[in-house]
């Protein structure tokens, strides 16, 4: 067996040479090793930079700032070492094995992490040790091995680890911002701030006389009912126009320049940015109607210039997937084309439609920017909803961005804020998750129902 | 008239229909009145139905219309005197734009490929929906996690270097690159799904791994499709108003490449001068910067609908 071979064996064993799962975690384990140190590497770096322009060496070689870097540090430490110690697990065979130096590694670091700053000859030494840990990991396997793995498998198989971590990465960072905002929104959440609404005046003054952003003080009511009553008109608006233009589209246009031209423009429609419908509506209607600058209708058809054209697409995809016998089954029964539009194709594509109604309720209800500057920022008395277009009203959105500013100088009143903000976020995306959730199941379960066999 | 197994086209019968009602209203069966009743419905219902579908053009009109109407003296002034001011912030804005695309895609693409030719159907059945969900994050949201979360991280990484407070571009383009990723995702694994799966038996038909065949075949293929992803998500990066105005440190910024600068976009430009109602007397200069970044969208989106005609065009060529 002379170098070369044994080389390529060591790094075939090293990125999996089979798609046996304890060698791609084992792969997996050695690059977190490589990316822990390549990041050890990275920051000492940086404090070497650091020295070098102030002159100065700063304490430790990680540059926290507070408490809250250092944890965040720690967890990922902690993170990357069960990663390192499930090679221990694949390496050694034994789940208890690879568990309990886990654990030890990561609290170990934890420990570290919390209770002081890091040297510099700390951070390199936790570097080399997780590489040498690897590299003793792949030394135990090594006489496992016993055939020759060809180079486009040992490349397929890197290439399959490097796309799995992209993967992760990418599912992995939406599904912590959902938790993020549901660990640290949940706290702040009662029914009182779900029902009561929050007093007149600027968060700082409230804040300076209450004492802080204490529980009950603030609350969403109005600005859930404000809400669901602007996105309730803007559905009011969209549905028969969305529907229309849908079965216009699909059913009676000619297939030439003019369709292709009104699909052209609901791409172009739907590519409008928000802020360009709030600056629109934000004026128009005050100028060609006297309206008040932010209203309920004046909102709501704002926000309806941003749904429409989603709707016409989910509608006009959900009309296009009716096969074509049932229009034939219902032209052979006489019927006309009126009729089989009502009565066939919308009673077979309701599920799509259904579906395109309710996400684009939870699109509107999310929607800050527009909403914003055309419904308004009132966010402490009731909705009034007799006054289509005179008063403003509050919304949840822009509820959670007058906390957000509302933020003061004192580091305390600023945590504080910080939870009231994170409050109204979980009540927002908690109500825009169950509306989506809501559409998928309805598609799921509807077009069940409904399926041609 | 017709006997079942003939195929008949759904158009036939529908003329069919129209001449058995001429000939049943000659014959007095179905009654004239009823029968012209019925037509004049249809008439209009059709009209209804154009004009319904026409309103989208009528909308976009309108606000390029109305932007026009009210931004056309400061971009006359622009247009006589240069753009002056407005040329850092449309630096900003595409480097914000193209710097959260850069990392949406470079995350988001592999993921793609992932999901789409080497993930089994159980991952891809729990991956597809809940991308498809997270995709709608209210970016009010985003801008709480990005002011509170990622900015403090940030800032606790460079703020040895630069004193930055975590405001500042870099923040911005994560908090972006999140925002699209599902867009990226989602679209870039329909465009690798519309290759024909005869293609990846031939390639693997000739000895080719999976990778070679995903490297050298599909992926040229679904070339115009992938564009075509990263320009709409490039195009609503652009426009991507509250979530960056939270983050970004809204200052007037330079022409400068460094991303730990605190700057600002048109959008959030847009946004800030109005909310804080310091140009009650002139708003001109917004909506004459509102019509810029709308002609720059629209741009991108004029280009992804030439690359939608040509993808057609080669699926009709190959069938």
């Amino acid at each position: 067996m002379d170098e070369e071979e044994d080389w390529r064996k060591l790094v075939s064993l090293m990125y999996f040479k089979s798609l046996e799962r304890e060698n791609v975690i084992a792969g997996l384990a050695v690059l977190a090793g490589a990316g822990l140190f390549v990041s050890y590497g990275i920051l000492v770096l940086f404090k070497v930079m650091t020295y070098s322009v102030t002159g100065a060496l700063p304490l430790g070689a990680l540059p926290f700032t507070d408490t809250f870097a250092s944890l965040l540090w720690s967890l990922f430490f902690f993170f990357a070492a069960t990663m390192l110690s499930l090679a221990g697990y694949s390496l050694m065979e034994s789940h208890y094995a690879g568990i309990a130096i886990a654990s030890i590694t990561g609290l170990c670091l934890v420990a570290i992490s919390m209770f002081g700053q890091i040297d510099m000859v700390l951070s390199l030494a936790t570097g080399a040790l997780c590489l040498f840990g690897a590299f003793v990991g792949l030394l135990a396997k090594r006489k496992h091995v016993t055939a020759r793995t060809p180079g486009r498998v040992v490349e397929e198989n890197i290439v399959k680890v490097c796309l799995r971590v992209a993967g992760l990465i990418a599912i992995g960072s939406l599904f912590t911002v959902i938790a993020v905002v549901f660990i640290r929104g949940a706290s702040y959440v009662s029914w009182s701030f779900l029902t009561s609404g929050t007093p007149p005046g600027q968060f700082q003054a409230i804040a300076a006389i209450l004492g802080g952003y204490e529980q009950g003080v603030f609350g969403v009511g109005p600005a859930i009912a404000g809400s669901l009553m602007v996105c309730g008109v803007c559905e009011l608006t969209t549905i028969p126009l969305g529907l229309g233009s849908a079965i216009y589209l699909a059913e009676y246009a000619p297939q030439n320049v003019f369709s292709k031209v009104i699909h052209f423009f609901v791409e172009l429609l739907a590519g409008v940015p928000s802020i360009i419908l709030g600056i629109f509506g934000y004026t128009f209607f005050f100028f060609s109607f006297h309206w008040a600058r932010q209203s309920l209708l004046g909102g709501a058809l704002c926000l309806a210039f941003m749904t429409l054209p989603w709707n016409i697409r989910v509608t006009e995809e959900a009309i296009k997937t009716v096969p074509d016998d049932y229009k034939a089954a219902s032209y052979a029964l006489g019927a006309t084309k009126l009729q089989t539009v009502r009565r066939i194709i919308l009673e077979a594509a309701s599920p799509g439609i259904l579906t395109g109604i309710l996400l684009g309720f939870g699109a509107a209800f999310g929607e800050a920017a527009v909403v914003i500057f055309t419904a308004g920022n009132a966010f402490y008395n009731l909705p009034n909803p007799f006054s289509l277009t005179g008063s403003t009203i509050p919304t949840l959105p822009a509820w959670i961005y007058q906390v957000f500013r509302g933020e003061t100088t004192s580091q305390l009143v600023r945590l504080k804020a910080q939870d009231v903000a994170f409050a109204g976020s979980f009540v927002l995306i908690a109500i825009f998750l169950g509306i989506t959730v809501a559409a998928l199941l309805v598609r799921n379960r509807l077009s069940k129902r409904l399926r041609v066999t | 008239m017709y006997s079942i197994d003939d195929h008949v086209s759904i158009e036939t019968i529908l003329k069919t229909n129209n001449r058995l009602y001429a000939n049943s209203r000659k014959q007095g069966s179905l009654g004239e009145k009823k029968a012209l009743k019925r037509r004049t419905g249809e008439r209009i219902f059709e009209f209804l139905l154009l004009l319904s579908a026409v309103s989208s053009i009528a909308i976009v009109f309108l606000l390029i219309g109305y932007l026009g109407f009210q931004g056309y003296p400061a971009v006359i002034d622009w247009l006589l005197h240069g753009f002056g001011f407005l040329i850092p912030y449309m630096f900003t804005t595409v480097y914000v734009g193209v710097g959260a695309v850069a990392i949406a895609t470079a995350i988001g693409l592999p993921t793609a490929i992932y999901l789409a030719e080497f993930s089994g159907f159980r991952i891809r059945n729990l991956t597809k929906p809940s991308m498809e969900t997270l995709s709608g994050i209210p970016s009010v949201v985003m801008g709480v996690i990005g002011a509170f979360i990622i900015a403090p991280a940030v800032a606790s990484f460079f703020g040895g270097i630069s004193g930055t407070s975590g405001l500042c571009v870099l923040t911005a383009w994560i908090v972006l690159a999140i925002m699209s990723l599902p867009f990226v995702v989602s679209i870039a694994e329909d465009a690798l799904r519309a290759v024909p799966n005869s293609y990846r038996e031939a390639s693997q038909g000739l000895g080719a791994t999976k990778w070679q065949t995903t490297f050298h075949v599909v992926l040229p293929e679904a070339r115009s499709g992938i564009l075509a992803a990263i320009l709409l998500a490039l195009a609503s990066a652009l426009g991507e108003t509250m979530a960056v105005w939270m983050v970004i440190g809204n200052t007037i910024p330079t022409i400068s490449l460094n991303p730990l600068l605190r700057a600002d976009v048109i959008s959030t430009f847009i946004a800030r001068y109005i909310y804080n109602q310091e140009s009650v007397g002139d708003l001109s200069p917004l909506y004459g910067a509102g019509l810029i970044l709308l002609i720059m969208i629209g741009v991108i989106n004029i280009a992804v609908a030439m690359l939608a005609r040509r993808r057609l065009y080669a699926v009709t060529i190959h069938g």
